[in-house]
């Protein structure tokens, strides 16, 4: 029988004893640095999430089993009343409290959700920073001191946590699924996708697996026959972590392939502090565009009318200085003919729209402002294609129509 | 009289070494038993088995009637443990690093200072252990092994590494320990130390008994059965030796005769020197 008491003791003697060891103190400490470093700009939030999930669980889970296994209080541990699972759980529940709290640290800095109302953002988190302390935990049961550890952990440290950048960097954004933080990343940067449940499910699988991986381990650990370290419970929990990763890898590049197919199309602009979605089965993603000023998606129509629909958000500050810029700009750009301007309302969120011919195009731009960003939608077609506005403004319209957009400052 | 300890042929073997082969022996309820032997000669190991952390290969040990291969947790609540390494929590104190254990075993908070006092631990009770000496250190870790009140006491060389008088504030510990009706299982490399502590001795090698019995039948055994004499002859010392037996007193007169007798040593063998002398018979 698992005794909450004898658990609750072994968490709290780990927090006084963190607190008094300077050691392990450092090893809980150094992520935050990161974490106030990054987490505010918008680029590595998801990153400096990810990241101090990973550090403190499989370091300083690792590290604080490492360190009793030296100083033998692991050994008077296993000779008191305790239950494998019982240490499992101290010290789960231990660094798991510290993971929470940094990412909620994190969250508070850069105020990008708003957890009553997304609380499956916590919920994921926690699958995954409970994922990395139980890998943390059998990495501390299996090697010997820190010096072993430490040759295996950064490589680990690596595929858990660069995931999201390496998708970002990568030509083939794709390969990002084969990491185990795609899924805890697509959360925290597309948030509300119609997806969410989905990750939220393989993050509780990989969660799921290691949970039963840790709990057999130690129970192997703790037993009287462990001459043999490396045991068949290792092997399973190797395989099954590939074998859920590949799974994850190959379900993603499907979901582009069907993406492609314009059954759902979705564009959430990281940067944009909500969501804007819209679904047409006219349209297919053509391609994605990232710098440090804009971010941007762009869409090509199936039919004829070769509609091209641009989402971009601007990193530009929203005072009204640069409102009147953006404007001035907007309407005296050279080659530019302002065909309409016009302030509309979607969905109690206001825009400013102007309608232009340009290089041989129509096009249609909407600035929504929210919070400290402005974001825009532009849709423009040849005049090879459409050569009256009405034409142009009739096809453009099944695009607009289903548009969503959702602005949480 | 009840059984504590049971140790049947107990057989236990690391990839091809045979660290036991076929040890046993028996501890009654309140005796302290020395388990003696040099270092590798698989007292570790048996404590190992005793205590629930290993499987023998064959045989079995039986801890109060419960075998701690098979039930491991019954044996942790009726045995206090003292390894041989000074495994304490060094950045906490020494009220917190065994109070921490008297919550695990689910006892009264009144047991911490009752063995804080007994080990006389009370002015060090809030200095964190890392500050304290071997010797206190191995108080503390004493105290932690008793604050549950177990019936069987498991020490693995509790006084190596230790000064003369730290290892004798620890006998005088264990002696009041066996004074109370404890069961004592000691395990030492440091032979001579145990000899006015355990009612009985074993001596063991290469995971075999070689020899068993109280300290004094040990000494009676293998006592030489001469006397040495130290004769003062023309301001020389000359050294004799004389076998006891009946006419022991005539041989002594004759000595006398020669000169001043110096010194008369009768040999009583240390228990060191039995093993040495156990060892060498072996090979």
């Amino acid at each position: 029988m698992i005794s909450i008491s004898r658990t609750l003791t072994l968490f709290k003697k780990d927090i006084l004893w963190s607190m008094a060891n300077l050691k392990l103190l450092a090893v809980m400490i150094l992520p935050v640095v990161f974490l106030v470093l990054l987490s505010r700009d918008e680029k590595t939030f998801v990153f400096s999430i990810i990241f101090v999930n990973v550090f403190i669980g499989l370091f300083s889970t690792s590290y604080l089993v490492i360190e009793e296994k030296n100083k033998g209080t692991l050994l008077a541990l296993m000779t008191s009343p305790l239950q494998s699972i019982e240490v499992l759980l101290g010290k789960f529940l231990f660094n798991l409290m510290l993971c929470m709290g940094f990412s909620l640290l994190g969250i508070f800095l850069n105020q990008r959700f708003d957890l009553l109302a997304q609380p499956l953002v916590l919920v994921n988190i926690l699958f995954f920073a409970g994922t990395t302390c139980f890998i943390g935990f059998i990495m501390g049961l299996f090697f010997k001191n820190e010096q072993e550890m430490s040759v295996i952990a950064p490589l680990l440290m690596f595929i858990f946590s660069l995931g999201d950048l390496v998708g970002k960097v990568s030509s083939t954004p794709a390969i990002k699924g084969y990491f185990p933080d795609f899924h805890l990343a697509q959360v925290l940067n597309h948030l509300p996708l119609p997806q969410t449940l989905w990750h939220t499910l393989w993050n509780f699988s990989f969660f799921t697996l290691f949970l039963l991986s840790a709990s057999f381990y130690a129970q192997f650990y703790f037993s009287n026959s462990r001459e043999r370290r490396f045991s068949s419970i290792l092997f399973f929990t190797i395989a099954g972590f590939l074998v859920l990763n590949i799974c994850s890898g190959l379900f993603f590049s499907q979901q582009s392939v069907e993406k492609n197919r314009d059954q759902l199309i979705e564009v959430i602009a990281t940067r944009f502090r909500g969501s804007l979605s819209f679904s047409s089965e006219d349209l297919i993603f053509n391609k994605i565009h990232q710098s440090p000023e804009v971010f941007l998606y762009e869409f090509k129509s199936k039919k004829k009318d070769n509609n091209r629909l641009i989402v971009s958000v601007r990193n530009l500050e929203n005072d009204e200085n640069t409102q009147e810029l953006r404007n001035k700009k907007v309407k005296t750009k050279p080659g530019r003919q302002i065909l309409s301007e016009s302030q509309e309302s979607l969905n109690g969120i206001s825009f400013n729209q102007w309608i232009y011919i340009e290089e041989n195009q129509f096009l249609i731009l909407k600035e929504f402002i929210c919070g400290q960003q402005i974001f825009q939608i532009s849709v423009g077609t040849d005049f090879k294609e459409v050569d009256r506005l009405s034409d142009f403004l009739k096809s453009t319209q099944s695009i607009l129509n289903d548009l969503k957009i959702q602005c949480l400052d | 009289m009840t059984l504590a300890l049971d140790i049947r042929q107990l057989v236990k073997k690391y990839s091809g070494f045979e660290a036991l082969n076929k040890l046993s022996f028996q501890v009654q309820a309140g005796q302290c038993m020395g388990l003696l032997g040099s270092n590798g000669a698989g007292k570790s190991t048996t404590i190992r088995i005793i205590t629930g952390q290993l499987k023998p290969n064959q045989g079995e040990a039986l801890v109060f009637g419960f075998n701690p291969s098979l039930e491991p947790k019954k044996i942790h609540a009726l045995i206090g443990y003292i390894p041989d390494s000074q495994s304490l929590y060094d950045e906490l104190t020494v009220f917190d690093n065994i109070d921490l254990f008297r919550q695990l075993y689910g006892v009264s908070k009144n047991k911490t200072y009752e063995v804080i006092e007994k080990l006389n631990l009370t002015e060090k009770i809030k200095e964190k252990t890392k500050a304290l000496s071997k010797g206190l250190r191995q108080r503390v870790l004493i105290a932690r092994a008793l604050v549950h009140g177990p019936q069987l006491i498991i020490l693995d060389e509790p006084t190596t590494g230790l000064d003369p008088s730290s290892a004798e504030s620890i006998y005088l510990i264990l002696e009041e320990l066996k004074k109370t009706g404890s069961t004592i299982l000691l395990t030492t490399h440091l032979m001579n130390d145990v000899e006015r502590l355990c009612d009985q001795i074993i001596f063991i090698d290469k995971g075999q008994k070689i020899e068993e019995g109280t300290p004094l039948e040990l000494k009676r055994k293998f006592s030489e059965n001469t006397v040495d004499v130290v004769v003062s002859e023309e301001g020389q010392y000359k050294n004799y030796k004389i076998k006891k037996g009946p006419d022991w007193l005539e041989e002594l007169k004759q000595l006398q005769a020669l000169g001043e007798i110096i010194k008369i040593n009768s040999h009583e063998p240390k228990l060191e020197d039995i093993f040495i002398r156990l060892l060498s018979e072996k090979k």
